[in-house]
C-alpha cells in the first residue's frame, strides 16, 4: 500500500540551526496523525514543509506516492489550517471559503452549493455574508476549518487550530473535528502542544524533540511505556519520577521510572515529606522530597498536609538505563541506592 | 480639566491655526477682491466686502495657463504612478527579507534625499539633455521620482510588515500563484499604503521647484510658473496660479488624514 502521505530523510535548518533533522514519516489515507512538542521544536516548520511554504534542505515529500518536493503549494493539493486562522481580513465569510474553489476555477453554481454545504456542516451558514472581523473566535476557527474542508485535498494539515479558543468551546470543537474527520474519512496532521488533545483525537501521535520523532505510537502505548526518559519526563500532566537504583552489573545509570498514579500510598516503601500539594478533580498530587534525596511526584486519594511524612510503593514501574527504557511493566523496585 | 485650562488650550489651537491659515486668507484676499483694495493699496485692506470673479479669469486666460497645468499634471501622476508601481514590490521585498537587511536597505534609500536636490540636478539635466528627456514632463518626473520613490517605498513597507505572513501563505496554499497572492490577496490590504503612497508622491511632485525649473525652464509646470510671474511683476496672476496650486494640495491632505490615522499603518489588518 502507498502512504497517502511520506517524508523521506527530510531536514531543514535556518540558518545553522537544525530544526528538522533526517525526519521520515509515512501517514496511511484516513489516519488522524499529531504532531505533539514543546514549543520550539519545530511543529510549524514540518507542516510549512509539508506545505511547501518551505522547501526541505534535503530529503523528498511524496503525496500519494508522487513525489511534490520541488511543486510549488499551489500545486501540490494541500489544505492548512494556521494558528492564526489566516482568514482575508477584507472578505466575507463566504468570501473566505470559497477562495479555494475560485482559485482552482470551479464554476459559479459548484462554488455556491459547496459553500453552502461545508458552512452547514460546520454550522456557519448563518453568518456567510458577514465580513471575517465581526464573528466570534469559535466561528472564525471554524470559517478557517471550512476554507480547508471545502476543497478536496489530499491531506489536511492543521496548526493548532483550537489553541486560540476558550477552554469550553476548545472541547467541543476538539470532539466535532474528530468527528468530522471520522465521517469524511480524510487524513489529518494535526501540529499541537496539548497532550489531551493529542490523546483524544490522534490515531497516531508522533512526539518532536531534536528535529526527529522522538517516539511514533498510540498516546496510550507511549505514555504507559515510555522509549525514552525525555519521553516519560514529556509525556503527563506531571512528570514521570526517576529513581536510581543500584545495578549490579554497573554499567550506565539505572534508574526506575514510576508516573504519580502508580503509587500506593501506606506504610511501606519509600520514606518522604510532602513540600506541596496540588489538588485536581478530588485527587491530590503531592510534591515530596524522598529521604534518599530525588523528588517525586505521587497521587493521593487523601488530603495531606505540608510538612507531613509518608511512606509509599510504586505498584510499577519501568526500568531505564541511559535514559531509554530496558523493560516493561511489571518488576519490583529494589532498595534506592541513595549514595549513587 | 478644568474650564480656564481648557480655554488655554482652545485659543493656543486658535493662535496656531490663524497662523497658519493667514497666508491662504491673504492668497483668497488677493485672488477674489479687486485690486484697488488689495495690491494697488500701500496698506491692504484685511477684509472687504468687494469681491470679483475678474481678477482670476484674467489671470488664466491672458499668461498660457493652460499648458503648465497640463504639464504639472500629466507629471503628478507620472510620478504618483511610477511610486505605487516600483515602490510596492519593492516595499513588499523589504518587508520579506531579514531585519537586518531591510533596515540597513530602509537607511540607504533616502541617500539621495539627503543630498540637495540641486546637487542631483545638475549632473542629471546633462544626461538628460543627451537622452532628449530636457523639457519634458518625462524628464521632470523620473528626477522627482528620485525623491518620491524612498518615501513611497518606505511607507508601502511599513504596511507590508503589518500583514500577517500566513496571509499570503494560506493564498499560496488555497491555490493562488505568485501574481494573483500579490494582486488579489495582498494589493487590497495594502490599499492604505498604496494610497498613501500615491498622494505624497503626487503632491511631491505637484509643488516641486528645483528639479522643474532646472529641468524644464521654458515649459514650465506651475510652480514654476509662479515664480516666472513674481519675477515679471505680474503678482495677480501669481496670486490666482498659487490659489490653483493649493486646492489640490489641501485636498489631498484631507484625504490622507485617513490613511496616515495610525491603524492603517500598523495592525489595522489582523484578521
Ligand atoms: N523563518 C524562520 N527563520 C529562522 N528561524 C525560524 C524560522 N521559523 C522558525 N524558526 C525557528 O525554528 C524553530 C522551530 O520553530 P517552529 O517550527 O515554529 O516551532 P513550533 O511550531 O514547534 O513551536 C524555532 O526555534 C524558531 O525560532
Ligand atoms: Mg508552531
Amino acid at each position: 500500500m502507498t502512504y497517502k502521505l511520506e517524508l523521506t530523510k527530510v531536514s531543514k535548518s535556518y540558518g545553522d540551526k537544525k530544526v528538522i533533522d533526517d525526519l521520515s514519516l509515512g501517514i496511511e489515507p484516513g489516519e488522524f496523525f499529531v504532531v505533539l512538542g514543546p514549543s520550539g521544536e519545530g511543529k510549524s516548520t514540518l507542516l510549512k514543509l509539508i506545505a511547501g511554504i518551505e522547501q526541505p534542505d534535503s530529503g523528498r515529500i511524496l503525496v500519494n506516492g508522487v513525489d511534490v518536493t520541488s511543486q510549488p503549494p499551489n500545486k501540490r493539493n494541500i489544505a492548512m489550517v494556521f494558528q492564526s486562522y489566516a482568514l482575508y481580513p477584507n472578505m466575507t465569510v463566504r468570501g473566505n471559503i470559497s477562495f479555494p474553489l475560485r482559485m482552482h476555477g470551479a464554476s459559479k453554481d459548484t462554488i455556491r452549493g459547496k459553500v453552502e454545504s461545508v458552512s452547514k456542516l460546520l454550522k456557519i451558514d448563518s453568518v456567510l455574508e458577514s465580513p471575517v472581523s465581526k464573528i466570534s473566535g469559535g466561528q472564525q476557527q471554524r470559517v478557517a476549518l471550512a476554507r480547508a474542508l471545502v476543497r478536496d485535498p489530499s491531506v489536511f494539515l492543521l496548526d493548532e487550530p483550537l489553541s486560540n479558543l476558550d477552554a469550553r468551546v476548545r472541547l467541543s470543537a476538539r470532539a466535532e473535528l474528530k468527528r468530522i474527520q471520522r465521517e469524511l474519512n480524510q487524513t489529518f496532521v494535526y501540529v499541537t502542544h496539548d497532550q489531551k488533545e493529542a490523546a483524544s483525537l490522534a490515531d497516531r501521535v508522533g512526539v518532536l524533540h531534536g528535529g526527529k520523532f522522538e517516539c511514533v505510537s498510540r498516546y496510550q502505548d507511549m505514555y504507559e511505556a515510555p522509549l525514552t526518559k525525555w519521553l516519560g519526563d514529556f509525556l503527563g500532566d506531571f512528570p514521570m519520577n526517576f529513581i536510581p537504583i543500584n545495578s549490579g552489573s554497573g554499567d550506565g545509570a539505572v534508574e526506575a521510572g514510576f508516573r504519580p498514579e502508580w503509587v500506593k500510598v501506606g506504610s511501606e516503601g519509600f520514606h518522604a515529606e510532602v513540600e506541596a500539594i496540588e489538588s485536581s478533580g478530588g485527587l491530590y498530587y503531592l510534591f515530596c522530597v524522598t529521604h534518599e534525596g530525588p523528588r517525586v511526584v505521587i497521587r493521593d486519594s487523601v488530603r495531606r498536609e505540608v510538612g507531613e511524612e509518608i511512606r509509599f510503593k510504586p505498584v510499577k514501574q519501568l526500568t531505564f538505563r541511559n535514559g531509554m527504557l530496558v523493560q516493561t511493566p511489571g518488576e519490583k523496585l529494589s532498595e534506592p541506592s541513595s549514595r549513587a | 480639566m478644568t474650564t480656564i485650562q481648557r480655554v488655554l488650550v482652545y485659543a493656543g489651537a486658535a493662535v496656531v491655526t490663524a497662523y497658519f491659515l493667514y497666508p491662504l486668507y491673504v492668497l483668497l484676499l488677493v485672488g477674489f477682491a479687486p485690486v484697488q483694495y488689495t495690491l494697488d493699496k500701500i496698506y491692504p485692506a484685511q477684509f472687504t466686502m468687494h469681491y470679483t470673479l475678474a481678477n482670476l479669469v484674467t489671470a488664466l486666460t491672458s499668461y498660457g495657463f493652460i499648458d503648465p497645468l497640463v504639464k504639472s499634471l500629466k507629471t503628478a501622476f507620472l510620478v504618483g504612478g511610477l511610486s505605487v508601481a516600483l515602490g510596492f514590490p519593492a516595499g513588499y521585498g523589504l518587508s520579506r527579507v531579514s531585519k537586518k537587511v531591510s533596515s540597513a536597505a530602509s537607511t540607504t534609500l533616502f541617500v539621495v534625499n539627503m543630498m540637495p536636490a540641486i546637487v542631483i540636478a545638475i549632473p542629471i539635466s546633462t544626461q538628460f539633455v543627451r537622452l532628449g528627456l530636457y523639457g519634458s514632463f518625462v524628464g521632470v518626473g523620473l528626477a522627482q521620482e528620485l525623491v518620491a520613490l524612498p518615501l513611497a517605498t518606505f511607507i508601502i513597507y511599513g504596511t507590508f510588515q503589518a500583514i500577517p505572513r500566513e496571509l499570503e501563505y494560506q493564498a499560496r496554499i488555497d491555490g493562488a500563484g505568485v501574481g494573483r497572492t500579490m494582486l488579489g490577496v495582498l494589493a487590497p490590504l495594502a490599499k492604505p499604503g498604496i494610497a498613501a503612497a500615491f498622494l505624497l508622491s503626487w503632491m511631491l511632485s505637484w509643488d516641486e521647484f528645483t528639479f522643474a525649473i532646472l529641468l524644464s525652464p521654458v515649459h514650465p509646470t506651475i510652480p514654476i510658473l509662479i515664480y516666472h510671474n513674481i519675477q515679471r511683476g505680474n503678482l495677480l496672476a501669481s496670486t490666482a496660479f498659487a490659489l490653483f496650486l493649493t486646492l489640490p494640495v489641501v485636498a489631498i491632505t484631507i484625504m490622507l488624514q485617513k490613511y496616515l490615522k495610525g491603524e492603517y499603518l500598523s495592525g489595522g489588518v489582523k484578521g
